[in-house]
C-alpha cells in the first residue's frame, strides 16, 4: 500500500514505524523544515517540504497511486484541506485526526474516518489500569 | 613565530630518540663504524631541538595555520636529520664494509631522498641492493617508515586539533565518538594498536617462513604501508604463503585505526564493513584485481593471479612492496595502477593517497547530483553517508574539501610529470613517468626504475617534494610556500 501522511509530529513517527514494518510505501508532507528534517534523519521515507494549501503538492507526491491519506496535524483546516483534496483525487481511504470535535459532522459528511480527541483514548486506557489494580 | 620554533624544537626530539634506540642494533650486528654517525645524529637533533624548546618561552597554543606551518616544516626538518646516519655511515665505513650500494649514499642527494622516502613512509629507494646495506641502516630505514607511518596521524591529531577534517575522520561511526575521550588517550590507543599489530606481523611473517630479521623489518614497513624491503627483489622470491601474509598486513595497514579499535574492542568482524570507506576498500580491492588481471590478459602478459592481487593491494594500500617487476607492464596496466595509487588507503590509516574517504565523498557527490535532478520540486534531498543523514551544508562542505584536494593532487602530479618528462630520461615512456610521480605523491613506493642514483638532482628534488607534499596532504605545504609571496607583495606595495 502507499500511504501519504500530512504533518510530521509524534503520531506520524509511530505511524511510520508501524506501517514500515508491514512493508508499506510512505510519503510525508510537512510545511516546517525542522520536523521534516527530523523525520528524514530517522526514517527512510519520501519527504516533501511544502504546504498542502499550495496546490499541486499532492500530485507531486503521486497521489494517483495512493491508497490512503492520513492527516495528523493539529490544525483542523489543514486536515480538512487534505481530505477535500483527497476526495477530488478519489483516494479510497481518507483518515484524519481532529482537534475540535465540533467539526466532526463536517468531516463525516465528506465520507472521512475521523479520530477526534485522542486524549479520550489515553484517559480511558489510564482508567482501565486503575480498575485492574483495584481488583 | 615563537610558537612555531618551540614546537619544531619538540619535533626534533623524535629523530634523536630514534637514533639512540638504534645503537643496540649497531652493537648486536657488530657494525661499530655506525655508532658515531648515530650518536652525532642524536646529539645534533637533541641539542638543536632542546635549545629551541627551552630557550623560547612561548606559552601560546598554536592556531590552525601555525600548526600547519609547524607540521610542514617539521616534516621537512626531521628527514634532514634522518639523512645524517646514512651519509656519515657511508663515509665512515672502512673499505671492507663499503659496498657499491653504500657508496651511493656518500652523495647527500641520495641520503636525503632515502630519508624523505622513509619518513613519508613511501618506500622509493636509492639503494641498488637492499641486502648490501649494513644491518643497522636496514633497521634505520624500517624505523623511519614505522615512525613516519603512525607519526603523521598522531601529529594531525595532536597538532591540528578538533576543528580540522582529519580529526573528524577519527570519529568512529560518525557518532562523534572519538576512539578515546581526549586527543591524548586517542593517541595512546593508536600507539597500542600499532605496536600490537607490528608484533603480530613479526610472528605471522616468521611463521610463514621469513627469518626473524626479515620478519621484523618487513612487518614494520608493511603495517606502516611504507614498503622498504631488506631483500634485493622485495617480496618476489618468497612463496605464496609469504605473499598472502604480506597482502594481509598491507591491507590491515591501509585500514583506519578507528576500525581496528572497534574490532579489537568488540571482537566483531563486522567492524571492517561498518562504514562507506571500508566498503569501498573491499570493492576496489577485489574489483580492481580482476580488472588488472583482465588488462594483463588483453596485453598478452601472463602474470599469476597472486602477483596481480599482490601488486594491486600494494598500490591501493600505498605500501609499495614488489612481487614482480612493473617496468615491462603495458601502459594501460600502469595507468590503472596509478589510479589505485591516487585513491590510496582509508583516512585515519598509515596509508597515503587522497584517501578512500574522499574518494567515497566524490563518488557520493556524483550520485547526489543525479538524485537531485530526479527530485520533484518540493521533495527533500537525503544526503546519506555511512548510514547517517547529513545536513545539506555539511554535505557540501565535505564535497568542497574533497574536491579541492583532488584537484590539488592531480595538479601536483601533472607538475611532477612535466618536470620528469623533460629531464629526457632514456628508456622511460610517459606511462612510466606518470606512474613514478603518482607513486611519490601518494607515498606508495612502487617504481618503474626512474628512482635510481643516476637520476639527475632535479628529478630527485621533485620526487622529494612530491613525497613531502603528499604526506601532508598538500595544503600545509602550499601555505608555507605562499608566505614569502605574500610578504613580497606587501613589501612591493609599500
Amino acid at each position: 500500500m502507499y500511504l501519504i501522511i500530512i504533518g510530521a509530529g509524534t503520531v506520524t513517527k509511530h505511524l511510520i514505524l508501524v506501517a514500515q514494518k508491514q512493508g508499506h510505501r510512505i510519503a510525508v508532507i510537512e510545511k516546517q523544515a525542522e520536523p521534516a528534517k527530523e523525520i528524514m534523519r530517522q526514517f527512510d521515507v519520501q519527504i516533501f517540504h511544502a504546504d498542502i494549501a499550495e496546490g499541486g503538492i499532492l500530485e507531486e507526491a503521486d497521489v494517483k497511486n495512493a491508497d490512503a491519506i492520513i492527516a495528523t496535524t493539529n490544525d483542523d483546516s489543514v486536515n480538512l484541506m487534505a481530505m477535500v483534496l483527497g476526495k477530488q483525487y478519489q483516494v479510497k481511504n481518507l483518515i484524519t485526526m481532529l482537534t475540535n470535535k465540533e467539526h466532526r459532522t463536517m468531516f463525516e459528511q465528506l465520507g472521512v474516518r475521523v479520530l477526534s480527541e485522542p486524549e479520550k483514548f489515553i484517559a480511558q486506557q489510564l482508567y482501565q489500569f486503575i480498575q485492574l489494580d483495584s481488583k | 613565530m615563537n610558537t612555531i620554533l618551540r614546537d619544531l624544537g619538540l619535533f626534533l626530539h623524535v629523530p634523536a630518540i630514534m637514533a639512540l634506540s638504534s645503537l643496540p642494533v649497531c652493537l648486536f650486528w657488530q657494525e661499530t663504524y655506525a655508532i658515531v654517525p648515530f650518536l652525532i645524529c642524536a646529539v645534533t637533533a637533541f641539542g638543536i631541538g632542546h635549545c629551541l624548546y627551552r630557550s623560547i618561552k612561548s606559552q601560546a597554543d598554536s592556531s590552525i595555520p601555525q600548526a600547519m606551518i609547524t607540521t610542514a616544516l617539521g616534516w621537512f626538518l626531521v628527514p634532514l636529520f634522518g639523512a645524517i646516519p646514512l651519509i656519515m655511515t657511508a663515509n665512515l665505513a672502512g673499505d671492507g664494509n663499503l659496498t657499491t650500494t653504500l657508496l651511493q649514499f656518500q652523495n647527500p642527494w641520495n641520503a636525503i631522498f632515502e630519508a624523505f622516502s622513509g619518513f613519508t613512509s613511501t618506500g622509493l629507494s636509492m639503494a641498488l641492493k637492499y641486502s648490501e646495506l649494513p644491518h643497522v641502516l636496514q633497521w634505520w630505514r624500517s624505523l623511519m617508515e614505522w615512525m613516519g607511518g603512525v607519526g603523521v596521524i598522531v601529529l594531525v591529531l595532536s597538532l591540528l586539533e578538533p576543528a580540522t577534517e582529519p580529526y573528524q575522520l577519527y570519529n568512529a561511526e560518525g557518532r562523534q565518538q572519538k576512539i578515546g575521550l581526549t586527543v591524548r588517550s586517542t593517541v595512546r590507543r593508536i600507539w597500542w594498536i600499532y605496536v600490537i599489530y607490528t608484533i603480530g606481523g613479526v610472528i605471522l611473517f616468521r611463521l610463514v617462513g621469513m627469518t626473524w630479521w626479515e620478519a621484523l623489518n618487513h612487518s614494520m614497513t608493511a603495517i606502516s604501508t611504507g614498503g622498504f624491503s631488506i631483500r634485493d627483489d622485495s617480496i618476489s622470491s618468497y612463496g605464496v604463503g609469504v605473499k598472502l601474509a604480506v597482502i594481509f598486513m598491507m591491507t590491515l595497514g591501509s585500514m583506519s585505526f578507528a576500525v581496528h579499535y572497534k574490532f579489537l574492542n568488540y571482537r566483531k568482524l563486522k567492524a571492517f564493513w561498518s562504514d562507506n570507506q571500508h566498503q569501498a576498500l573491499w570493492i576496489l580491492l577485489f574489483g580492481g584485481t580482476s580488472l588488472l588481471y583482465l588488462f594483463h590478459g588483453l596485453a598478452n602478459q601472463a602474470i599469476a593471479m597472486i602477483d596481480v592481487l599482490f601488486q594491486w593491494s600494494s598500490a591501493l594500500g600505498t605500501c609499495g612492496f614488489n612481487s614482480v617487476p612493473i617496468k615491462p607492464w603495458d601502459g594501460g596496466s600502469k595507468l590503472l595502477m596509478s589510479l589505485a595509487m591516487i585513491i590510496g588507503g582509508a583516512a585515519g590509516s598509515t596509508a597515503g593517497g587522497i584517501k578512500l574517504r574522499r574518494f567515497v565523498i566524490i563518488f557520493k557527490a556524483i550520485q547526489w547530483r543525479f538524485q537531485r535532478l530526479m527530485l520533484s520540486p518540493h521533495e527533500m534531498m537525503r544526503y546519506e553517508l555511512d548510514g547517517e543523514i547529513l545536513h545539506e551544508s555539511e554535505a557540501s562542505r565535505r564535497i568542497d574539501a574533497s574536491a579541492v584536494l583532488v584537484i590539488l593532487w592531480l595538479s601536483m602530479i601533472t607538475l611532477g610529470i612535466f618536470i620528469l618528462q623533460y629531464l629526457k630520461l632514456p628508456a622511460y615512456h610517459l606511462s612510466d613517468v606518470i606512474f613514478e610521480a603518482t607513486s611519490a605523491i601518494s607515498g606508495v613506493g612502487l617504481s618503474t626504475g626512474i628512482t635510481h642514483p643516476n637520476l639527475p638532482w632535479l628529478g630527485k628534488l621533485i620526487l622529494i617534494l612530491l613525497m613531502w607534499m603528499g604526506r601532508l596532504e598538500i595544503i600545509p605545504v602550499l601555505l608555507i610556500l605562499s608566505l614569502p609571496i605574500k610578504h613580497l607583495v606587501q613589501y612591493l606595495k609599500q
